[in-house]
């Protein structure tokens, strides 16, 4: 009898946690009900959803930064950017049914972007999807920002101008050009990873006269003797400021950074995030910041 | 089911939109129901029952309370295979990968969970037969080397595919359709129908593993048997889902604290739990930070875990 009552108190109990889950589940659908009908209100325009940082940063450069409904993480760091967007969270695990749900018009992808699966479900469920190819070297920026403004029905002449001009632009390259250590942190301040001689970052290098400072392959972490070893003419971060890496005076106090010349005396840049990691409207900046630092006389 | 039907981020009407599906009109809602949600509540309670049912037959196998598929190295391979896919794959066959990745990294995680159950039964094999003690040994190693491999993958990984990668470990039935809950039921239907017909059998094996030889029943074929229908089951239910870990732990022990060890009751009450379990947990996943996903296998754990906690204390008392 009193192993029964006991076991009946279970159920009662593993009941009781069932109920309150049901509850919590219906009131956060409830919660973004109601969140949805706030932004439906006002306008009937385009509602627009993207994922991938360089097509939220050409669509933000095309102007169309207001039609924007919701975005990736990735692309919650850029410029100009709304940060009081729904956020649809990483972008190779997004959600077919949450974007469903924001009643977009269109949804502007990376190719990167994913599953699959939940990519094919918003096609499916009759939502204009268009998937970019994600902009690795030079030569694909100009696609991925005609892609998008076609998208939008905008001519992206202007925008295509300044890209190619800056591109094109040509640079003298010094007989010892000087190299650059591009460097970011994930996750916390001290786990720093540097991109190899394959990333994006390396190519703008180039475009503007210097070289990548290492000569690996990937983004790989490095540790204190393998960061002192390559002595960079130039140290190039992420503009970001949630690493706690944007300011020149932490980065001197930086246990690994901080051992670097370029570090000590100064010679630090900030670099657009999305730039080091894909070409687009915010290339031609950085080329500018990275040019005018090759044409500053050695220290 | 119904409850997993009628939520998530967008506030539709189940009853509703079957009735107008039946009446011949499609929209967004019908689509919702019929491509998004049916599949993915079907495919998280078929997983959930899944784990659940194998989880009870190896821990009557090893007569141990600790044995869970993970054990044989399903998970661990699994990771294995899926991490050996995403960064090798991306590096390799480029763009190509990103075409086929819907399947080519089930395949890879399914592969890798095989091997690794391949391995730890070889390490575990002396002359015909297997030995529980040396399966257990040789399922912890196995695994052991199975995180290193990961743990290698990402340090030479890129940030996406080492976010891929950490999101892959959690689990999440996102990645759901009616093809992949096809494979899934392929391998899984045809396991489950077996395992709930053996129940005198392994309450056999309870008895250990002399007793049940007595008593007639071919122990080490019984045992190869099970091990290689989980091994294909739940490998194929990891290589969709990613690891979906504590079902096949917790639920058999739940129904054991209910209603007793016999396996009559507590292989289909096991079942039933652990597609509870998961398709619980898959909709508070969808549901509590809409439009964004909360990987199911943490959420399994931060609701699980303390209830279960809870259970043995008051067992204890």
């Amino acid at each position: 009898m009193k192993t029964l009552t006991w076991r009946l108190r279970h159920l009662h109990a593993f009941g009781l946690v069932l109920c309150i889950l049901l509850w919590l589940g219906g009131c956060s659908g409830q919660e973004g009900a109601s969140k949805k009908s706030a932004a439906d209100n006002g306008k009937g325009g385009p509602r627009i959803i993207t994922a991938g940082p360089v097509v939220t940063s050409i669509v933000l450069h095309l102007g169309q930064g207001k039609a924007l409904v919701a975005t990736d993480l990735s692309s919650r760091n850029l410029e100009g950017i709304d940060t009081t967007l729904t956020d649809l969270g990483y972008y190779r695990v997004l959600q077919a049914e949450g974007i469903l749900a924001l009643k977009p018009t269109l949804v502007l992808v990376s190719s990167e972007a994913g599953p699959k699966s939940a990519i094919e479900q918003i096609q499916q469920a009759g939502v204009r999807v268009v998937v970019v190819p994600d902009p690795k070297t030079a030569d694909k920026g100009p696609e991925a920002i005609r892609l998008v403004a076609q998208a939008l029905a905008l001519p992206a002449d202007s925008l295509l101008k300044v890209y190619e001009e800056a591109v094109q632009a040509s640079v003298k390259q010094p007989a010892s050009s000087p190299s650059i250590l591009f460097c970011y942190a994930r996750g916390s301040a001290d786990r720093l990873f540097v991109l190899g001689t394959d990333s994006p970052a390396t190519q703008l290098a180039e475009l503007s006269g210097m070289r990548n400072a290492v000569t690996f392959e990937g983004t790989k972490p490095m540790g204190t003797e393998g960061l002192f070893a390559t002595q960079p003419h130039w140290v190039v971060l992420p503009k970001d400021k949630t690493l706690g890496l944007a300011d020149v005076e932490q980065l001197k106090k930086h246990p690994q950074l901080g051992q670097l010349d370029a570090v000590k005396t100064g010679r630090i840049l900030f670099l657009p995030t999305v730039a080091l990691f894909g070409f687009g409207p915010e290339t031609p900046a950085a080329l500018g910041i990275l040019r005018n630092a090759g044409n500053a006389p050695a220290k | 089911m119904l409850w997993g039907l009628s939520s998530g981020a967008v506030t539709l009407n189940p009853w509703e939109t079957a009735v107008n599906w039946l009446s011949g009109e499609s929209g967004m809602h019908t689509h919702i129901l019929w491509q998004i949600r049916l599949p993915r509540i079907l495919l998280a309670g078929m997983v959930g029952a899944l784990l659940a049912l194998t989880g009870s037959a190896l821990q009557a196998l090893f007569r141990n309370p600790l044995a869970e598929p993970s054990l044989l190295g399903i998970s661990g391979g699994g990771s294995m295979g899926a991490a050996l896919s995403i960064v090798l794959g991306t590096t390799w066959l480029g763009a190509t990968w990103l075409e086929w990745e819907i399947w080519l990294m089930p395949a890879a995680a399914f592969a890798g969970s095989l091997m690794c159950t391949l391995l730890i039964f070889g390490m575990a094999r002396n002359q015909g037969n297997i030995g529980v003690q040396h399966l257990l040994l040789a399922g912890v190693a196995t695994n052991a080397l199975a995180g290193a491999v990961v743990g290698l993958m990402l340090v030479i990984a890129n940030d996406t595919q080492a976010r891929s990668l950490t999101f892959w470990t959690l689990g999440s039935f996102g990645s759901s359709s009616w093809e992949a809950l096809g494979m899934i039921a392929l391998f899984g239907l045809p396991v489950m129908c077996f395992l709930l017909g053996q129940p005198r059998r392994l309450d056999l094996l309870l008895l250990g593993e002399t007793e049940a030889t007595h008593l007639g029943l071919r122990v080490e074929r019984f045992k190869k048997t099970l091990i290689t229908l989980t091994a294909l089951s739940v490998g194929a239910a990891v290589a969709f889902t990613g690891i979906i870990g504590f079902i096949g732990l917790v639920a058999p022990h739940v129904v054991r604290l209910c209603c007793g060890p016999g396996h009559k009751q507590l292989l289909p009450l096991s079942a039933l739990l652990g597609a509870i379990l998961a398709i619980v947990a898959d909709t508070l996943a969808r549901t509590l930070a809409a439009p964004v996903e909360i990987p199911v296998g943490l959420l399994l754990a931060l609701i699980g875990v303390p209830f279960f906690l809870y259970l043995i204390r008051r067992s204890q008392k």
